[in-house]
């Protein structure tokens, strides 16, 4: 109520709302197929190209995926045996490469990945990498559904990691991207005691607003 | 009070959207409409200002009535419900948001159609874009709005130093997530510590709610009625959790057309309430059917004095409203083909602005569009 006033906001602007409002989708994986492993590339174009892309992919995740300084920490948040240490990851040993039901998961994984001690030398460099050294398995690969052409790989980020929790939340990177549908992915890790649970609230709201 | 037409400026859609107002069209219809605007006199805009200041304070007297008599037998609530509410209450949680709808021509005293107590929205609009649009429209008017600088205000007097406050609403949808956003973006400018999340990304570890990063969750401003998380998989985890929500769970006895017959028992022939009564044989003449919980006009009908439903809002989806108040029709204030309802804001239970929603149909809903106003 007094003319000279003038409002500042700190969040919203020029790159507020439009922006942020724009990034929600409702099925996170909607027009991007996922592939499972490098072996599904053979039926891609460019196959070379497509293990290439997803390579990289694996890397990218080693990098931003968050990282626990032990694998209960890591299974509380993602699930029992659906966590190992950057080197399992980058060597191949993805979620889906054990993916069966989620008990035998997480036992191929410790039949598999014993967890050798890590010299004093390797767990220096990966306290200095930043943070604890296991972090949760990719389940696959999410690329663009429309991806063509002769060599549909070379765009940076054609193919993006894809990991997820308990819950069936699909995350990539640091963040999360929603829910994935029961139907399309079944086999979701299964959930370590001390879990948090999730989707206990919001079942009413998804059809209507809340707005009065 | 007069209705103008005016010229629309011919940016104005970059200009909404320069200040983060995305959802000024809404199912390809403008939401946001600047070909009309409402003027006020300067007596007016107090006399609105007094009458929701009094709104307000009826409301918390009747709040206060009614968990000191333990009198909940008018809400259906359940005992989760009223043990939420008589903790919020007695450790006087503070509430930070509500919108008085009222009919009004300028003349007489505005009567109250509904309190908009726990989620209340179209609050950006009336905050910050018809405030845009007084600046370049007119140098020497003013506008009934403080809600801004309220809110960053009411923030400060939460007393939450020290703690993070969570913002949560559901996704997917534009107007929730502008309203949480322009809150949230207050409480950063009060200096609090802020996050966001949707309400289906909150977790439950056995001990408290967590955020995304496994924080805990101790104050959280939903964007989410109290009736839809109560019905919910988490409901029986809130008290034990101690969570502090905004709007707190006493806002529940406010949040429901209850109060519109309560407050006219308690108030009785108060010149801005309006004959009300469970009890359609107790309003004389024609009436407003309303449900309990409806919200944007839903499940609302208009019944003639035998009963005939002259014109009805359908409820989408939800089943059909059990439980009904009902409210004296009156003849809606109708501008130039428009009828108009003015939304006045309390922010902290402090009447502080205004923000008028029009319709070509007497009921007011989801489709109505939002035009500003002015006084001098």
């Amino acid at each position: 109520m007094r003319k000279s006033r003038v409002i500042r906001l700190a969040l919203l602007g020029t790159v507020g709302l439009v922006g942020l409002a724009g990034c929600d989708d409702t099925d996170p994986l909607a027009g991007h197929d996922v592939l499972r492993d490098q072996k599904e590339c053979a039926s891609r174009p460019d196959p070379d190209g497509c293990r290439i892309a997803l390579a990289d992919a694996r890397a990218q995740h080693v990098q931003t995926a968050p990282r626990f300084a032990n694998r209960e920490e890591c299974e509380t948040q993602f699930g029992l045996g659906n966590c190992g240490t950057p080197q399992q990851i980058l060597s191949g040993n993805d979620a889906f490469s054990a993916a069966q039901p989620a008990g035998d998961a997480a036992q191929t994984t410790q039949q598999t990945t014993p967890t050798a001690p890590l010299s004093g030398e390797q767990a220096q460099q990966q306290a200095s990498s930043g943070g604890g050294m296991f972090m949760p398995l990719l389940m696959g690969y999410m690329i663009g559904r429309s991806l063509g052409g002769p060599s549909p790989w070379n765009t940076p980020g054609a193919a993006r990691p894809l990991y997820r929790d308990p819950g069936n939340t699909a995350y990539s990177g640091s963040k999360p991207l929603g829910q994935l549908s029961a139907n399309r992915f079944p086999d979701a890790p299964k959930a370590a005691p001390g879990y948090v649970s999730r989707s206990g609230f919001g079942r009413t709201g998804t059809s209507y607003s809340a707005a009065s | 009070m007069e209705r103008l037409a005016v010229e629309p400026r011919p940016d104005w859609r970059e200009r909404a959207e320069k200040i983060g107002f995305a959802f000024h069209t809404i199912d390809g219809e403008p939401y946001w409409c600047e070909d009309a605007a409402y003027s006020f006199t300067p007596g007016q805009i107090d006399e609105l200002d007094d009458a929701a200041q009094r709104l307000e304070d009826m409301c918390l007297e009747l709040v206060d009535g009614i968990i000191r008599r333990g009198d909940y037998g008018a809400f259906r609530l359940t005992d989760t419900a009223i043990a939420l509410i008589e903790q919020s209450w007695q450790r006087q949680d503070k509430n930070l948001y509500g919108r008085f709808d009222l009919a009004w021509n300028g003349a007489g005293a505005p009567k109250l159609l509904e309190y908009n107590a726990d989620t209340p929205t179209a609050l950006y609009e009336a905050s910050v874009v018809q405030w845009e649009w007084l600046d370049s429209f007119c140098n020497h008017c003013d506008q009934f709005n403080g809600i801004h600088e309220t809110l960053i205000e009411a923030w400060k007097h939460f007393g939450l130093w020290g703690h993070r406050v969570h913002f949560t609403c559901v996704r997917n949808h534009e107007e929730d997530f502008g309203t949480v956003e322009y809150l949230r973006d207050t409480a950063i400018q009060a200096g609090l510590d802020t996050e966001r999340l949707y309400i289906d990304e909150i977790g439950w570890n056995g001990k408290r709610f967590v955020d995304l990063a496994a924080k805990p969750i101790t104050v959280l401003f939903k964007l989410y009625p109290w009736e839809w998380l109560l019905q919910e998989d988490f409901a029986a985890n809130i008290q034990p959790s101690g969570i502090r929500m905004i709007e707190p769970a006493w806002k529940m006895l406010l949040s429901t057309k209850a109060i519109l017959p309560l407050l006219w028992q308690a108030f009785p022939d108060h010149e801005n309430l309006l004959p009300a009564s469970f009890d359609r044989a107790d309003i004389r003449g024609a009436c407003i059917a309303k449900p309990f919980w409806g919200r944007e006009g839903a499940g609302i009908s208009r019944l003639s004095e035998t009963g005939v439903v002259l014109d009805s809002v359908p409820v989408q989806g939800d089943p059909a409203p059990d439980f009904q108040i009902y409210q004296q029709a009156i003849e809606m204030p109708c501008f130039d083909g428009f009828y108009p309802v003015l939304g006045v804001w309390v922010i902290a239970s402090r009447a502080c602005g205004l923000g008028i929603r029009e319709d070509r149909s007497p009921i007011t809903r989801n489709t109505s569009r939002f035009v500003p106003h002015l006084f001098e």
